[in-house]
């Protein structure tokens, strides 16, 4: 049997004393799509930061292709693409191809790679009108596609999602979607984190509710969604709602 | 057409013009700003960027001055005092004014090879985080500033803050000063995230090309010609 492409193993995590995730197990497989439930506060966000190497846990290991996180985080950032839940507050240039080129970038990739990467990374967010624009004049769906962009010029095996479609109309939305929809038919396994599971119905194969810091249901969405909302998490046929 | 010619010169001879001319003009006579001014706002006018729309922008540099000016006059309340005061705004202007060129003439990507490959020779300086700070610092400013901004729509919702101007002033800047603290922090990770290294390749490769020696050559005879007159 084949190493996971993302193993958590009881990660445990506090800050300032109080503890933000408990003995958390988590595996993802290449090619899966994993909705990350829980209300606010449950440890979503600490959990995906632990993917990147952006946190460590204070005990247990997160593992990317058998490369433990910690000790090489250099690694899981080129496999983990991370978006964060307010897309413009990771755009690191001003202008839109320069941001794309950043991660590649850092890769030490040699010009002609990081301009192949930056061109197949924006037409397949459907962003290369946007490539000379100023980041700072970009609207809220173009960021979070200029965001995804710039994690997917670097060509990683797994997506880590901060709640991907909060402040996108239903249009933004589906166009989000599809472009995961898309990523994920290319092999390309996606961790998103919600409080609002409804608008991922079609996409999303497997959710995992984190509660109190610990994973409360682990399994296929349809059925994980039964009275989910005991945990904070959006009921998907309550009308309304649906942000994130 | 001025505008699209300054486009294609290489930043590295934007900045050396830049700072060859700035140094000059503290030497320059009152005469010399003026004429270097003139220049200046001829080259604006041509590239269609328009007078008030400079203004709106240099808004907080002119405020600066006219507050200089004011301070000048109040060490010494003569003629000459105001004279002086008005002629080092006028430097100050004019360096400005100059930067801005630089600077709406020059993308961030080549402003920020530009300080590495300037920094590049220099002895015990590792260029490429200067340059990644540059960077930073270019995508950071209009963020401070939309966080000011929303600071104070916030106020304004809440009727404003009629108290004493230290009062305003301090409701103010702290919530700004956590705004931005957090939003710089959030970048750092960002940044991070994105396997942020100091031995990194660029997409962008500047060219030294004749036209560009050419500019520094100009650049370097106005000088001589603004210190000597």
């Amino acid at each position: 049997m084949t190493d996971p492409l993302l193993k958590a193993a009881d990660v445990t995590c506090s800050r300032g004393g109080e503890p933000v995730l408990e003995d958390v197990d988590l595996e993802v497989e290449d090619g899966e799509f994993v909705l990350l439930l829980g209300g606010n506060g449950s440890g979503k966000t600490t959990l995906l930061h632990h993917f990147n190497g952006l946190e460590s846990p204070d005990e247990g290991y997160v593992e990317v292709d058998g490369v433990d996180v910690t000790g090489d985080p250099g690694h899981a950032r080129e496999d983990v693409g991370m978006v964060f839940q307010d897309a413009g507050s990771q755009i690191v240039s001003e202008r839109v191809e320069d941001d794309v080129a950043f991660g590649p970038e850092n890769l030490g990739l040699p010009q002609e790679e990081i301009q192949t990467r930056v061109d197949e990374a924006l037409e397949s967010v459907g962003a290369k009108h946007l490539r000379d624009r100023s980041t700072h004049r970009l609207s809220g769906g173009e960021l979070r596609r200029v965001a995804l962009a710039g994690v997917l010029a670097m060509q990683p095996r797994l997506l880590a999602l901060d709640e991907p479609l909060v402040g996108l109309d239903y249009t933004g939305s589906r166009a989000v979607l599809e472009e995961l929809k898309d990523l994920n038919d290319d092999g390309i396994a996606v961790v998103a984190a919600t409080h609002a599971p409804r608008r991922y119905l079609d996409v999303a194969d497997r959710a995992v509710v984190l509660y109190e810091g610990g994973v409360a249901e682990d399994g296929r969405l349809s059925e994980v969604l039964d009275g989910v909302e005991r945990y904070g998490v959006e009921p998907v046929d309550e009308l309304g709602g649906g942000s994130g | 057409m001025t505008y699209i010619a300054l486009e294609e010169v290489d930043v590295r001879a934007k900045f050396l013009a830049l700072v060859l001319l700035s140094v000059t003009l503290y030497m320059a006579s009152a005469a010399s700003v003026a004429g270097l001014a003139f220049v200046i706002a001829g080259v604006y006018l041509l590239s269609g960027i328009r007078l008030r729309e400079l203004a709106g922008e240099m808004k907080l540099v002119l405020v600066i001055v006219a507050a200089g000016v004011v301070g000048r006059v109040a060490t010494e309340p003569t003629f000459h005092g105001l004279f002086e005061g008005v002629v080092a705004g006028g430097r100050f202007v004019v360096i400005v004014a100059l930067a801005y060129l630089v600077a709406t003439t020059s993308s961030s990507g080549e402003m920020e090879a530009a300080v590495e490959s300037l920094f590049h020779r220099l002895p015990f300086v590792r260029e490429s985080d200067w340059a990644a700070m540059f960077g930073a610092a270019v995508r950071f400013l209009p963020v401070v500033s939309d966080e000011a901004r929303e600071v104070k729509r916030a106020h304004d919702s809440r009727l404003g803050d009629r108290r004493r101007f230290d009062h305003r002033l301090k409701t103010l800047a702290y919530p700004m000063l956590v705004g931005s603290l957090r939003r710089a922090d959030t970048l750092a990770l960002a940044m991070a995230s994105r396997a942020y290294s100091p031995d990194r390749s660029r997409l962008l490769r500047l060219q030294w090309r004749r036209r560009d020696s050419l500019t520094v050559s100009v650049a370097a005879g106005a000088a001589a010609a603004l210190a000597l007159l």
